[in-house]
């Protein structure tokens, strides 16, 4: 009898552990679904842009009575945006993105490194640790605010500036208003990275600048920039990718030009973004729908200059 | 005999804790003396005391002094001193650059900026460090390709591409195989009649082989200092006979 | 001259980091200047819509005129006659207007008839009154308007036996409506989201083989994160759109399809931050729990989840700091009608979006745009201390490892 229970006995621990085993099964299944369905959520972006952004091009939309369908080739090298009477150029609007954000990085760049250099090596201890933290709270305001910052404040600056120049800007909504606002919002994510990198220059190599007599500022600005070079350079990689995308701040002081490309200062402009988020008002037809193939070409640029960026980074460490 | 170190009732302390007691010494001129001991008695210290280097650690305290020439040291600039004392460092700690940068670098940070000069100084130094037959195609390649002993010649002809009066070694072979280790023992033999070089080593064989003067270290006092010949062959204190047999350490 | 070199080095980067704090600092006098008259708990509590009443009192003999006792409140006059006390005030845009701060039990401003519906209406505490047309006994017209002032007005009404037509106003500018969509968006998008995220770090963390596969979703997961928020709109709209438009009977973008495209956007973030928390867990407690003849499952949910909770708060901070922040995506996903009444269903503003919606138009309001940043600044500068204080403590755990 008692050998009855005691196989009974293991019968059931043995039932329990297969269906231990069992529920770990599942439960792994379950949740590498999940991680697929997270994995591919870029795809079915990517895919779903690329439908509704096509259709201009292939479908014909009805508009006052006649029948509309996008050049292609007019779309890509078009230099005009304007909805009536359909006038969907994109071509000059990347030019301005183009020139908008390299603007943004001839202002961010140099601020950027300067002051990582500054946190990290020539700073107290403590000044460089309450730096640090104005940045990284920098780096969390919303885009909106900077928006309206740029329209309350750096667009009066901007205006003030072309009147002393003698010349007639929009109240200040500008390419030079865009592209400071941008700048402003990139210079804490290059900082926050080129900090990173430039801490990481081991004490071995300052040593032994220091040791060839070479002043503390010459070890930073000969030795220690340029051992950091390539973490700095991705730091403007991820800089790019934003001002690239950033949508909101940049409408509120662009003003959307109809044509172009633009690239005097205090002209209003249009990039790819402020394109895709002004003038928003019906949710159906033509005018929509094209957001969708400007939102494909965004996507194409920034894949773009990250793939060449990244190419110069690694030809730069050679 | 003629000395370019004069140290002088030497103590240092890092915080509360001192690490050098009562250091006398004077290092001659145009000869290789080694500091020899047991690890952590205070070899490496002193040699940083040389070209300040210890300046950079905060808790460090000096009292005593040390004269460079007629000079005290606390008195001259430090970057000056340094470009007058140069060192070389245990792990090869070559700059993320070319080769022809790397020992440029000194010179241009002293404002040389002239190419054809600085070519010459490059070259000079590379061949007195006998690396310029290795390198010499490839002067634009980056540092860190070569190899480890290649990189520790490297330091060397940076160090040397300064003119320094004074090459300060700390444990320069440690991290390097035999044969590398062999070659730079050469050049030390080689330097010698132009530089002061003062090594710190691990290795009494090595201080035997290539010292002039050898100074013995123990729990941060100097024990004995004499020439290498007499101090191996007849110790004075039984203290470094017992460290040069091999008793302890 | 080196000197003279070094030293200019050396003043351009304290020049550069000076530009950093500046900036902060402009930013936040910006919006303290331009935004802090306007705050109040009002403006947390009304609608952003005025709605508008026209009333009359025309049959005095149901009410009884005079002998009401004044309440003596300060910076009021009281109108002994109707029963009711005006205050000069500034309505949520820093307007002036004459608003009704009290009104007696058996004030005929308890029940006056509402022009438009027939019905009857209070017009009482916290409305402002634009005009009033009166008679007085003698059937002569009189006429206040609101610019006339508080005492101004009392006066005449002092005269008047009927109000012949009344116009008053409640609520406006307030951003109620506002906060409850940001608030029904953190909540949604976070029960979506969480849930999605943890689980997907979970098997990447616990489960997952280094091989290629698995190497590959990482770098799927990773390029989710550089992907502008805009795109997620554009996307959102696209796919979630339609898609609530036939589950929930929505008309167009919704709260629901909006918190949606933000799970997209934080997934990423909370996959993240949660393997962080994941790593810093010893292996040794899952060991242990295994030794002990628990399943793999049971060790997770037992063991290694409550000791992740400090990151997985840490992954929900940062969440709901974007979701606060983010107005491009939510422009397209949603919309941008500004709403009182809010529902799942329905478009309407998060903080965000109403900032643009009201900087958009025609007449940009910077008042009770400058208002709303104040409050997401705030907001922002909590969730950021919270998290550095959080993270603080991970990093001791890890040190005492």
């Amino acid at each position: 009898m008692p050998i009855l229970l005691n196989w009974m006995d293991k019968l059931h621990k043995n039932k329990q552990f297969e269906r231990k085993i069992l529920t770990d099964n599942i439960v792994k299944n379950i949740l590498f679904v999940v991680t697929i369905l997270c994995a591919s959520v870029i795809v079915f972006i990517v895919l779903f842009i690329l439908l509704r952004g096509m259709s201009p091009f292939i479908n014909g939309y009805e508009i006052n009575g006649k029948i509309y369908t996008v050049d292609i080739f007019k779309f890509i090298f078009g230099t005009t945006w304007f909805k009536t009477p359909n006038l969907y150029g994109v071509g000059f609007i990347i030019v301005n993105t183009v020139y908008v954000v390299s603007l943004t990085l001839i202002l961010a760049v140099p601020i950027s490194v300067l002051t990582a250099l500054f946190i990290t090596r020539i700073a107290p201890d403590k000044v460089g640790k309450s730096i640090s933290y104005i940045i990284e709270l920098l780096a969390s305001i919303p885009s909106i605010i900077y928006g309206l910052f740029g329209l309350g404040v750096i667009t009066t600056v901007v205006k003030n500036l072309s009147n002393f120049f003698g010349y007639q800007s929009a109240g200040g909504i500008s390419t030079l208003s865009s592209a400071i606002v941008l700048a402003i919002m990139i210079i804490p994510t290059i900082t926050m990275i080129a900090s990173t990198s430039i801490k990481a220059v081991s004490q071995d190599l300052i040593n032994a600048s220091l040791a060839l007599g070479a002043s503390p500022t010459q070890t930073n600005f000969k030795m220690v920039l340029k051992s950091a070079r390539s973490g700095i350079f991705s730091g403007i990689i991820l800089g790019v990718g934003r001002a690239l995308g950033e949508a909101t701040a940049i409408s509120m002081v662009a003003g959307n030009s109809g044509n172009g490309p633009t690239f005097n200062f205090f002209d209003t402009t249009r990039t790819l973004t402020t394109t895709m988020l002004l003038g928003l008002k019906e949710t159906t037809g033509l005018d929509y729908d094209i957001r969708f193939s400007v939102g494909i070409v965004l996507i194409v640029i920034i894949i773009g200059s990250n793939i060449l960026l990244n190419f110069f980074n690694r030809k730069l460490e050679k | 005999m003629e000395t370019v170190f004069n140290i002088n009732n030497l103590n240092l302390f890092y915080g509360d804790n001192q690490v050098l007691k009562k250091m006398n010494l004077s290092i001659p001129k145009n000869k290789v003396t080694a500091f020899i001991g047991p690890s952590g008695c205070g070899k490496s210290t002193l040699l940083r005391c040389l070209n300040r280097m210890n300046d950079l650690i905060e808790s460090c305290k000096i009292t005593g002094d040390i004269t460079y020439g007629n000079t005290n040291i606390s008195e001259i600039n430090p970057i000056e001193l340094r470009t007058k004392v140069g060192m070389v460092f245990q792990n090869p700690n070559p700059f993320p650059m070319s080769i022809f940068d790397n020992v440029a670098y000194g010179p241009k940070c002293q404002g040389i900026k002239n190419k054809a000069a600085l070519n010459e100084i490059v070259i000079e130094a590379l061949k007195k460090s006998s690396l310029y037959d290795e390198v010499k195609d490839r002067l634009n390649a980056n540092a860190l390709g070569l190899s480890g002993g290649q990189q520790q010649r490297l330091c060397i002809a940076r160090c040397i591409a300064m003119k320094p009066e004074v090459i300060l070694m700390d444990e320069p072979t440690s991290a390097l195989d035999p044969i590398a280790t062999l070659k730079i023992e050469e050049l030390l033999y080689n330097l010698k009649k132009d530089y002061t070089i003062v090594i710190v080593t691990h290795n009494m064989q090595q201080a035997s082989r290539i010292s002039d003067y050898t100074a013995f270290f123990l729990l941060g006092e100097i024990i004995e200092f004499n020439k290498t010949v007499d101090l191996f062959k007849n110790p004075q204190n039984k203290k470094t006979e017992d460290y040069i047999t091999g008793r302890f350490g | 001259m080196r000197r003279i070199k070094d030293f200019i080095l050396n003043g351009i980067t304290y020049v550069s980091s000076g530009i950093g704090i500046f900036i902060l600092i402009a930013i936040l006098v910006f919006i303290f200047r331009n935004g802090f008259g306007s705050l109040s708990m009002s403006l947390l509590t009304s609608d952003y819509y005025q709605t508008t009443y026209n009333t009359n009192i025309i049959d005095s003999t149901f009410y009884k005129l005079g002998d009401f006792e004044d309440p003596k409140i300060e910076n009021s006059f009281f109108s002994e006659t109707w029963g009711i006390s005006l205050k000069n005030g500034n309505n949520v845009a820093g307007e002036k207007i004459v608003e009704i701060n009290y009104v007696a039990v058996s004030s005929p401003f308890k029940s006056m008839n509402d022009v438009a519906t027939g019905e009857k209406r209070e017009i009482g505490k916290g409305y402002a009154l634009s005009k009033i047309i009166m008679t007085n006994e003698n059937d002569d017209f009189i006429m206040a308007l609101a610019k006339d002032g508080a005492e101004e007005v009392v006066k005449k009404l002092e005269q008047a036996t009927i109000i012949t037509d009344m116009i008053a106003s409640t609520g406006g500018g307030g951003i109620r409506g506002s906060l409850l969509t940001t608030l029904y968006l953190i909540i949604l998008t976070l029960t979506l989201a969480l849930p999605t995220g943890i689980c997907a770090a979970i098997y990447l963390h616990e489960f997952s083989l280094n091989n290629r596969l698995t190497r590959f979703i990482r770098i799927m997961i990773d390029m989710t994160s550089g992907i502008p928020s805009i795109i997620f709109g554009l996307a959102g709209a696209v796919i979630f759109i339609p898609f609530m438009n036939g589950v929930i009977n929505s008309n167009g973008g919704s709260i629901a399809s909006g918190a949606l495209t933000l799970t997209l956007i934080l997934l990423p973030i909370i996959i993240k931050t949660t393997e962080e928390a994941l790593k810093v867990i010893p292996v040794n407690y899952r060991s242990a729990s295994l030794a002990l003849g628990a399943s793999k499952t049971q060790t997770i949910f037992k063991v290694v989840l409550p000791n992740a909770v400090s990151g997985i708060l840490t992954a929900t901070l940062l969440s709901i700091g974007r979701i606060i922040g983010e107005s491009a995506a939510l422009i397209y996903a949603v919309g941008t009608a500004i709403k009182d009444n809010v529902a799942i269903n329905e478009k309407s503003t998060s903080l965000a979006v109403h900032i643009w919606s009201l900087m958009s138009g025609e007449n940009p309001n910077f008042a009770l745009a400058s208002a709303i940043a104040i409050i997401i600044m705030i907001i922002v500068f909590i969730l950021s201390i919270s998290v550095k204080l959080i993270s603080q403590r991970l990093n001791k755990i890890k040190v005492g490892n």
